[in-house]
């Protein structure tokens, strides 16, 4: 964690005929596009962006937009570890991406012991589902969307009867996570991922923020406001309670 | 030319090494930071990778400053 009270100051050097307030300020505006940014007090609550495509073992094209798992799992151990952080919301806008990537954080979030929520923002596809369900509660903003699909693989196959055999098992880690941390039953979920027609020739289903809600994938539809009172809420429920710690 | 293939475009047309020796990840007072490295040795912010909400909202991690490693 970066204490930001007590960072190095850098020495200001004072020369003679130069404007050190002028140029700081001109320099700002050259950098920022702004004079100054406003300032905010230390949060116990942290913030974990999935944004773009979740990125698996290749590394994608820098022109890409994604959310790298080797960052986020020493970020999640470090929020486990900092007791100053008593909750974690996750942000959700992703197009999905690597499946055994998007799990692996998927597990790291749902086995953080501190209250964690998730809000879907904008989209929360294919590996995005099992990622927004595995906080203790989710939320869905009304236009976001999540889409259901069975998992793809592109690039060199092996074309063996196994290799199929190994979709299907990675298939199945995916909905039995998302069965287990959603209120969505096996079947339903197995419905949307197969079926016909709402992809145009696709198979699967763009679920919409109240769609998903109804189908149990999500707690609630809602946005930075309800997650952060579910999370005081929480946090409140964890802290010592005053009244018992005074009676000894 | 049309290609029609389940092959992602980038196992098609790989991205040139370069383009990723452009930005590094590095640590900026303990904060990690994406950030594009600069002639004169030092560094400008391109992404900030922390969790914590406020860094987002600190003057010297705004994209653009510079910082020296």
């Amino acid at each position: 964690m970066t204490d930001l009270n007590n960072q190095p100051q850098q020495p200001q050097k004072e020369q003679p005929g130069d404007q050190p307030k002028k140029s700081e300020l001109v320099e700002k505006i050259q950098q920022l596009g702004q004079s100054n940014v406003a300032q905010a007090p230390d949060s116990n609550i942290h913030v974990l962006p999935i944004i773009g495509q979740v990125e698996g073992h290749m590394q994608l094209p820098p022109q890409n937009k994604t959310t790298k798992y080797e960052h986020l799992i020493p970020q999640l151990v470090a929020i486990e570890q900092n007791p100053k952080i008593e909750g974690l919301i996750v942000l959700l806008n992703t197009v999905g991406g690597d499946v055994e990537a998007g799990l692996a954080i998927s597990e790291m979030i749902a086995s953080l012991s501190k209250p964690t929520a998730s809000i879907v923002l904008g989209g929360g596809h294919s590996i995005g589902v099992p990622i927004a369900v595995s906080t203790n509660h989710s939320f869905i903003t009304e236009t976001a969307t999540m889409t259901i699909h069975p998992i793809r693989m592109t690039g060199l196959v092996i074309g063996v009867p196994q290799t199929f055999e190994y979709m299907d098992k990675m298939q199945d880690r995916v909905v039995n996570f998302v069965t287990q941390h959603s209120n969505i039953d096996e079947d339903k979920f197995k419905e949307l991922m197969f079926a016909k027609g709402n992809l145009t020739r696709d198979i699967g289903t763009n679920v919409v923020g109240q769609d998903a809600v109804d189908y149990g994938l999500i707690d609630a539809v809602g946005g930075v406001k309800e997650a952060m009172e579910k999370l005081n809420e929480e946090i409140d429920k964890r802290k010592p309670d005053e009244d018992e710690q005074v009676i000894q | 030319m049309v290609l029609y293939t389940p092959l992602s475009e980038v196992d098609i047309f790989p991205a040139d090494q370069t383009a990723y020796d452009s930005t590094v990840i590095t640590t900026y007072n303990q904060t990690p930071v994406k950030a594009f490295k600069l002639e004169n040795g030092s560094y400008q912010i391109v992404q900030v990778l922390s969790t914590d909400p406020s860094i987002y909202l600190h003057p010297d991690y705004q994209p653009g400053m510079q910082f020296n490693a």
